[in-house]
């Protein structure tokens, strides 16, 4: 069985140009791109050191001079989280990326030749599908041991499988129809086949699922750092923040509202955007 | 289904070997002694060639023997079942409130498509499936248990009324993300059962309005929730690991993240193999369910 | 003994044995909801009423009850000094209590102790004590194989035992022996009823003569003590049952104090204490103890194989800082690795150096280090205290001519990683279990124990005087040596003393009675709960 991990495509072949209105797509692209602007540029924003520490001003409520307060070493919150951005936003994007291009790869090439690679990669993916998502990023992060390499490589090793078998099951539709067969019979190449031919149109789907998997890597990303398992202290990461703040949460809310609000916000700005590329995509399509 | 279990035994009981952590040390505790270490390493049995030890393991399985916890020194069948039915319970409650949530909400959204409720409905349940459900649960905790305490702040209560309202945040946390997409699963069923070209259409062709629905729509409708709810469940599952861990619950989720943490093999090996187990069963149950639904599906 | 300890001891003698007068006069057990103890006396009776059960919130559960399991750490320890009593106890202030001697004599050579014991003591199964159970018990803390402390019962050579008297012969003298029998694992339990099953099942469900015995226990869940019906001294326990629930998460533990889900905290981290103190239905018991938090370098590897580089983070570290970032008003820094807690063998000559990054820098260039020192500081996760430490640490010692790179590791990972020496640096700490500094002294200067609390400094003329302060009979010059050790430890600077904190008990306002040593052990038995 395929394992999406938000919104099943199911559900979108379903859904109409009229499911989202334009605002909502307008405000996802102004959420995302505030969050890219936020990642590459924080020193522009941040108003302190995200990893000085003062113990002086510890656990210090919002104010005109810590905007989301401090947390228990005294470092300003609000720069923290700006900091974060970069880091979460890394994890979602490269997260994605790589099990994109590599799981694509596969499922482009197990569901055009078939053969022992297809049986293969069925395989694999029935036996890693019996396992729960979290409870195999966490026994991958125990094995390898905490830190962001490794948060990479367990959500790599486990994300490539959903784009295998979303590329897989839509190149087994398209690789009988009549377009395909003419390309071969034209006698193109094999290669050119693929990459000119069925690659531009069974690639729409996976970036679709693609936008919804940048959410679903960054909050796995937090809360594996929730669990303790992510980036290396002092790095400012929302997860971590998140967590460091969770001690306080019952007289400093601060603490944590803010790095999950920030989390919240992106995964609704990729969301939207998503929604909104499933429209563009299909009208583009027909 | 058998050989998919087959290897899942095998990468199950060498993954966590891979870890490194010795398991003796870590029950020893801080003040561990060298003699000490040694002495219980030998008691566990964790001299054993590899290949003995996966062979226990496999004897195991068939005897209904798992053998002793490590770090809990009880049998490890009784462990299971105690924490088992906790972690159902919460998987059970977290999906009957998807479902009460998403169906009047997502019928709602629906009928009025487009409209002002509409865009609430479905930008509140775009904002449930992106945000982080530790926080989440945190949060209600802070209101419901802290400020308002009306329920438990999280934990476990002796008595079966106790332990349901301890259940009620985390299964509410859990459902979360559930009930987003079965809302807007639903809601575009019953937009597609409200548009009219398709009902003409099919009436053009001599079937009434009725009809269509019920064969068409509806199946189609039933086999994607069935869909949605089959992955929500194992994904909630999943979940159990973080939604217990936040909440102080019991359940096979806890067992397992601590498990992992404290090196218990003995533990990690059943428990890691019932979340297969689980995630095939309601795989299987889908299929079945699905050969009703579609009769072009052959099992 | 010092006098004031001596009038101590006194005390509470008298007033155990007042206890037992006074329970004498009230004595029926009455199996009503409530139950009035009968000790204090302040309040006028039949006015207030007191709770049959306690709900004490513990963090970690307790993985075995018998002392001579694997891994007896603080969870295990206060559970099981609830069942089990020994000859002495260590009592509330550090002084050691007889318990079930009621006196004792030490042979001219220091090698025979002759205890007379209490007598009609029972087992919690109704079982009288026989003595060949002193016998068993006393060896099998020195033989058992997967303990931790059979150290602490190495120096026993022989054991003998009438009805009346428990005789003790050493190996060699030991000047730690009184004090190490006060420990929670020279405990008495009963053979036969030990040997009635396998030893996996002891360890989990032993008897002793102490005022409870275990009643239930829901692993992963609960533990529930209920009131030994033989205990010796009436009118004790004063609550028929305390329960141990696991809350594995602190806030979800100050949570379920604010609404009376749980009565008692131990072990309440200081960050969450503010929280306490503005809630007046709660309270916060803070007892000294002898916690300490070391920095452990690795002295196999670079950097810190030279002795320079580990001086120089003396003044690269902020002790004082941490102390109070960390524990606030209920923490120290700390110069020596003995804590004061320990009285005279705390060596107060030493001083905690102050912050000075300067002096820090200029003594690692005057050393040849013109790049910033670098190493990691490896901790394990999931540990808020020891993530604490070690951001602060790296935010000072970066500014002082290092730099540091903070490495979280699991706590199997992290173990297995400073065993084996493979590590640079990292946090470790240390409560004592007896009123004597031979325990972490041992820890840090004997290679055999811990290979010097795991930074592999062996030091053979420290190890040598160590041996013969544990021989050394007369006290004075025992001491001496004791002083004389933690200097040559300091000026090792291979363990590092950051901070001492005490220990705090959170508690519901209507709880009374908590008490608790400078080795985490406490007396159950004492607390009450006003309805």
């Amino acid at each position: 069985m395929k394992r999406y991990h938000g919104a099943s495509p199911l559900e979108r072949k379903r859904s109409m140009p009229a499911w989202l209105t334009k605002p909502s797509l307008v405000v996802g692209v102004v959420i995302v791109v505030a969050v890219i602007i936020l990642a590459l540029f924080p020193q522009l924003i941040a108003t302190y050191d995200p990893i000085a520490t003062n113990t002086l001003a510890s656990n210090q409520p919002p104010s005109a001079e810590h905007w989301f307060g401090t947390d228990f070493y005294g470092r300003n919150i609000f720069s923290r989280v700006i900091w974060g951005t970069r880091i979460d936003l890394l994890i979602g994007v490269l997260g994605v990326v790589i099990p994109f291009i590599i799981g694509g790869l596969i499922g482009l090439l197990a569901g055009y030749y078939g053969g022992v690679l297809d049986s293969l990669l069925m395989r694999i993916t029935d036996i890693m599908m019996a396992f729960p998502f979290t409870i195999l990023v966490i026994t991958i992060m125990a094995i390898l041991g905490q830190g962001l390499i490794n948060l990479f490589i367990a959500l790599w090793l486990v994300g490539w499988m959903s784009y295998a078998k979303l590329v897989r099951s839509e190149v087994l539709v398209l690789k009988d129809s009549e377009f395909i067969q003419a390309a071969r019979v034209a006698g193109f190449s094999d290669a050119r086949i693929l990459f000119r031919h069925l690659l531009p149109n069974v690639i729409s789907s996976a970036v679709v699922f693609a936008a919804s998997d940048v959410v679903m890597c960054m909050l796995t990303g937090a809360s594996m750092s929730f669990l303790g398992l992510g980036v290396q202290p002092p790095t400012p990461e929302w997860g971590s923040i998140l967590n460091e703040g969770r001690t306080f949460i019952t007289f400093a809310w601060w603490e944590t509202f803010f790095p999950g609000l920030f989390l919240a916000v992106s995964g609704v700005g990729f969301s939207l955007l998503g929604d909104g590329l499933t429209d563009f995509l299909r009208t583009k399509g027909r | 289904m058998i050989p998919v279990l087959f290897v899942v035994t095998i990468l199950v009981f060498s993954i966590i070997r891979f870890i490194p952590g010795e398991p003796a040390r870590l029950i020893l505790g801080e003040k561990a002694t060298e003699q000490a270490v040694a002495a219980l390493t030998e008691k566990l049995g964790l001299n054993e060639p590899l290949l003995t030890q996966y062979f226990l393991f496999l004897k195991q399985i068939f005897t209904l023997d798992f053998g002793n916890s490590f770090t809990y020194q009880m049998p490890v069948s009784e462990l299971l079942a105690s924490r088992f039915p906790v972690t159902l319970a919460l998987t059970l409650m977290s999906t009957v409130i998807s479902l009460v949530i998403s169906l009047p909400l997502g019928y709602f959204a629906g009928v009025h498509k487009d409209k002002l409720g509409d865009q609430v409905v479905r930008t509140t349940s775009l904002v449930a499936i992106s945000m982080p459900s530790f926080w989440v649960g945190l949060l209600l905790m802070i209101v419901f248990a802290l400020k308002l305490k009306w329920l438990p702040a999280g934990g476990w209560a002796d008595t079966l009324p106790e332990q349901f309202r301890c259940l009620i945040l985390p299964a509410i946390t859990q459902s979360l993300m559930t009930s987003a997409l079965l809302l807007r699963n639903t809601r575009n069923s019953v937009v597609d059962i409200t548009r009219m070209d398709y009902v003409d259409f099919a009436r053009s062709k001599g079937i009434s309005a009725g009809e269509v629905r019920s064969r068409h729509v509806m199946r189609n409708a039933m086999i994607s929730t069935v869909t949605l709810l089959s992955m929500r469940m194992a994904a909630m599952l999943g979940g159990s690991v973080i939604i217990e861990t936040v909440f102080s619950i019991p359940g096979i989720g806890k067992l397992a993240s601590e498990a992992i943490f404290g090196r218990d093999y003995a533990v990690v090996q059943f428990v890691v193999l019932l979340f297969a187990v689980l995630v095939l069963v309601i795989n299987l149950i889908t299929d079945i369910l699905y050969s009703f639904l579609d009769p072009r599906v052959n099992l | 003994m010092n006098p004031i300890a001596r009038k101590l001891t006194a005390l509470s003698l008298a007033a155990v044995m007042g206890l037992g007068l006074a329970a004498c006069g009230g004595g029926n057990d009455d199996a009503g909801n409530t139950s009035t103890p009968d000790a204090t006396g302040s309040a006028p009776a039949g006015e207030t009423t007191y709770a049959d059960q306690i709900v004490v919130g513990v963090t970690q559960e307790p993985k075995y009850i018998e002392p001579n399991a694997p891994g007896m750490g603080p969870s295990e320890v206060q559970v099981s000094q609830q069942i089990f009593e020994g000859l002495v106890r260590t009592g509330d202030d550090g002084t050691i209590e007889p318990q079930l001697a009621t006196d004792w004599t030490i042979s001219e050579d220091g090698l025979t102790y002759t205890f007379n014991l209490v007598q009609g003591v029972k087992f919690s199964n109704g079982e009288d004590v026989e003595p060949s159970d002193w016998v068993w018990s006393l060896y099998r803390a020195r033989d058992y194989e997967t303990s931790n402390y059979r150290y602490i019962a190495d120096s026993i050579d022989t054991v003998e035992a009438t009805a009346e008297q428990v005789v003790i012969t050493l190996k060699e003298p030991n000047a730690a022996f009184l004090a190490e029998l006060g420990c929670f694992n020279m405990v008495l339990g009963d053979q036969s009823y030990a040997e009635s099953m396998s030893d996996e099942e002891y360890l989990k469900k032993p008897i002793g003569t102490g005022p409870y015995m275990l009643k239930d226990w829901t692993q992963g869940s609960s533990l529930t003590l209920g009131a030994n019906p033989y205990y010796r001294t009436e009118g004790l326990p004063k609550t028929k049952e305390i329960k141990y629930v696991l809350v594995s998460d602190d806030n979800t533990r100050m949570m379920q104090l604010q609404s009376g889900q749980i009565d008692v905290a131990p072990t309440f981290p200081f960050s969450l204490a503010q929280g306490v103190e503005a809630d007046d239905s709660l309270a916060l018991d803070i007892f000294p103890s002898t916690q300490i938090y070391y920095l452990t370098v690795n002295t196999t590897q670079a950097p810190f194989d030279d002795v320079k580089v580990r001086q120089a983070l003396y003044y690269a570290l902020n002790k004082a800082e941490l102390a109070n970032a960390i524990a606030g008003e209920y923490g120290a820094p700390v110069a020596a690795i003995v804590s004061e807690t320990q009285g005279e063998w705390f060596n107060g000559d030493l001083q905690v150096t102050d912050y000075d990054p300067d002096t820090a820098k200029q003594m690692l260039a005057d050393a040849g280090y013109t790049e910033p020192v670098e190493f990691k500081l490896s901790i394990r996760t999931g540990s808020t205290f020891y993530e604490q430490i070690a951001t602060l640490i790296k935010s000072q010692v970066d500014q002082a001519g290092f730099s540091c790179e903070i490495e979280l590791l699991e706590s199997a990972t992290l173990s297995d990683k400073y065993s084996s020496l493979n590590h640079q640096a990292t946090v470790l700490q240390w409560v004592d279990d007896y009123q004597d500094p031979s325990g972490v002294v041992g820890w840090t200067v004997d290679y055999d124990q811990a290979q010097c609390f795991y930074t592999g400094l062996n030091d053979e003329e420290l190890d040598a005087l160590y041996m013969q302060a544990q021989a050394e009979m007369d006290h004075d010059k025992r001491v001496e040596m004791y002083q004389e050790i933690q200097q040559r430890v300091y000026d090792n600077a291979n363990v590092i003393p950051l901070y001492r904190n005490d220990f705090a008990f959170a508690r519901s306002a209507k709880v009374e009675g908590l008490e608790v040593n400078p080795f985490y052990v406490y007396q159950a038995m004492n607390w009450t709960k006003a309805n």
